[in-house]
């Protein structure tokens, strides 16, 4: 059996941490194992079920307080659970909540932990399970043969589409409920960062500066850049927001903001699997970098290999020539 | 005197004068508040310490960088509590020293350092393990690491530790409070999309800081003398068992970034005029 461990917050489903039903659909195809959607919610009265339709067989995990982000409840929940059904894997989304609960839940269960999977494949050895390393730069195949093991996703190299799954009748719903241990740690409030679009949200084109775009001179430069298109807004990756160099409010990615403009124009962007999660549904993408090996080059639909300092200038002078209204 | 230390301590003109009572203060009886920060030394793919012995001199390798932001959060908060003991510790070959040496610079009080070897001793869990066994020694009040390292991207080792320690944890922090009259902190921790979910922990207590929660230093020269020169201690973990982790690394090779898309070709001037072209046909341009 399967257990894939999506996210809630009121005791409705988290969007993003769909994408574990993509990962556990994906090894359940591999291996032919059943997949059970574990469901953390403060009470199963409360839970008006979205998947009714997808032909999942549902674990409704009551406790009270499973209604917000509490990871020491839900790992306690989830290693009782795990000792009454047994799991092959149990999957978690790759989201930064899941990254908190995945490695204690290891820890309490004494099983290996491979994080970040983007691809599972059978093979003779075994279930493979591939995923990246060294900024991502690396790749490494891992294969386990413990009982249980804990896996979660890379964000967005598996997605879950609304609609069936699987063709047939609904799946069966269960309630398991559980009183937890004395509590350590509590949670004071939930602050949402981001209420309402943003400019970045609105954007027709997106012009992002990235670690390679330089320091100070290279912002002005994409910001430049920005200037030649009608409605255009810049973005920034994180590490370029950690700098100072521009606020974290224009950060793309999956603890920024996802957007999906017409025109994505990434400066400088390596390309990490939680930049990409924010950008890759964009309508067309352009990456300007000196490294033609960068990580974004595997999504980008134009890829320019050139030093940003000297092609941004260029880029413009041309469009000046060219282009320029008046 | 235990008074009258602390009071010389915190006088930093007195301190520089008084290595012998630096030396006493770095005991952890003397100090209100303990925190131990995890630092990691980051190799590049595929080197083992044979390897780095056929390279003799040359650098493979670099502090994590999310380590910094831990390194940086207790000696921020040491500023703040001047009562506070800031330990470094490291688990690692030999040469994990250097990364040691750089959270002295940074301003840690002292460097402890782990040895390990080339063999299965460097899986993760073996490692927490390790890690787990020291904390239970020390008393520590809390324990920071980086939320992610760069090699292997796993960013598990605080919920290891907070698991094999039965120790609340908090995981991506981009604000941290110690409160000391209850002896708790707030943490406010970053998940998908800026949200923040601001946690109280009572202590002993695991956090794993997020890049930019602050802006590490850059170490003074007086710093890195005394840092030079200051001894680490060096834990062998000796003949503890290691258990088997359950999972194999069976290939590592380098990401085939075949590009999706196309790559334009040309001169600069080129490359310029048919991404204006592609953006111009798009009618995105103003």
């Amino acid at each position: 059996m399967i257990l894939a461990v999506i996210e809630t917050i009121d005791n409705k489903p988290v969007p993003g941490s769909l994408e574990v039903l993509g990962l556990a659909s994906g090894l359940s195809g591999e291996t032919g194992a059943k997949i059970r959607v574990v469901v953390p919610v403060s009470s199963a009265k409360k839970w008006e079920d979205p998947f009714r339709e997808a032909g999942f067989s549902l674990c409704l995990m009551e406790n009270e307080t499973l209604s917000s982000y509490n990871h020491e409840v839900l790992v306690q929940g989830l290693a009782e659970l795990a000792g009454s059904l047994n799991p092959r894997y149990i999957c978690f989304p790759g989201t930064v909540f899941s990254g908190s609960a995945a490695p204690l839940l290891a820890s309490l269960m004494s099983a290996p932990y491979i994080a970040s999977v983007e691809k599972v494949k059978k093979t003779g050895d075994g279930i493979l399970f591939t995923r990246p390393t060294h900024g991502e730069k690396y790749l490494e195949d891992i294969v386990t043969d413990a009982d249980t093991s804990i896996i979660s996703a890379r964000p967005g190299s598996f997605t879950y589409k609304e609609g069936p799954v699987k063709s047939g009748s609904e799946g069966d719903v269960t309630v398991f409920s559980f009183t937890c241990r004395e509590k350590a740690i509590s949670i004071e409030e939930v602050k949402y960062a981001h209420r309402g679009r943003s400019d970045i949200e609105r954007a027709e084109v997106i012009v992002t500066a990235g670690r390679g775009a330089g320091d100070e001179d290279g912002i002005i430069r994409v910001e430049n850049l920005g200037a030649l298109f009608r409605e255009s807004a810049v973005g920034a990756t994180r590490p370029v927001c950690d700098r100072g160099l521009l606020p974290y409010t224009q950060q793309v990615g999956s603890t920024g903001r996802r957007v999906s403009p017409s025109a994505y124009i990434a400066c400088g962007v390596s390309g990490s699997s939680q930049h990409l999660a924010g950008m890759r549904e964009s309508g067309m993408i352009v990456s300007i970098n000196s490294d033609p090996a960068a990580p974004i080059t595997a999504v980008a639909d134009y890829i320019i290999v050139e030093d940003l300092s000297e092609f941004i200038p260029l880029l413009i002078k041309k469009y000046r020539d060219k282009y320029a209204p008046g | 005197m235990l008074v009258t230390a602390q009071a010389l301590y915190r006088n930093n003109h007195i301190y520089n004068q008084c290595i012998c009572i630096d030396n006493l203060y770095k005991s952890e009886i003397f100090r209100d508040m303990n925190i131990l920060v995890c630092v990691k030394e980051v190799l590049a793919p595929g080197i083992s310490e044979n390897l780095r012995e056929a390279f003799p001199g040359k650098i493979l390798s670099h502090i994590n960088s999310y380590d910094l932001y831990g390194i940086e959060e207790a000696v921020l908060l040491r500023e703040k509590f001047p009562g506070t003991g800031v330990d470094a510790l490291t688990a690692g070959y030999e040469s994990s020293s250097r990364v040691l040496r750089k959270a002295l610079e940074m301003g840690a009080d002292n460097g402890f350092q782990i040895l390990l070897d080339d063999s299965l001793s460097t899986e993760s869990s073996h490692v927490a393990s390790c890690i787990a066994d020291f904390i239970s020694e020390k008393n520590y009040d809390l324990v920071i690491t980086g939320v992610l390292s760069e090699d292997s991207l796993q960013g598990e080792m605080g919920g290891l530790l907070a698991g094999k320690l039965g120790l609340p944890y908090a995981h991506s922090v981009m604000k941290l409070d110690y409160q000391e009259e209850d002896r708790s902190i707030h943490a406010e921790s970053e998940i998908d999309g800026g949200t923040r979910i601001l946690y109280r922990l009572t202590l002993p207590a695991i956090i794993s800081v997020q890049s930019g929660i602050n802006a590490p230093r850059y170490p003074k020269l007086s710093n890195k003398l005394r840092a030079k020169k200051q001894e680490l201690v060096v834990i062998d973990p000796g003949d503890r068992e290691i258990s088997s982790p359950g999972k194999v690394r069976v290939a590592r090779y380098r990401r085939e970034s075949s590009p999706a898309g196309i790559v334009l070709q040309g001169t600069g001037e080129e490359k310029a005029e048919t991404l204006l072209h592609i953006l111009h046909e798009k009618r995105l341009l103003r």
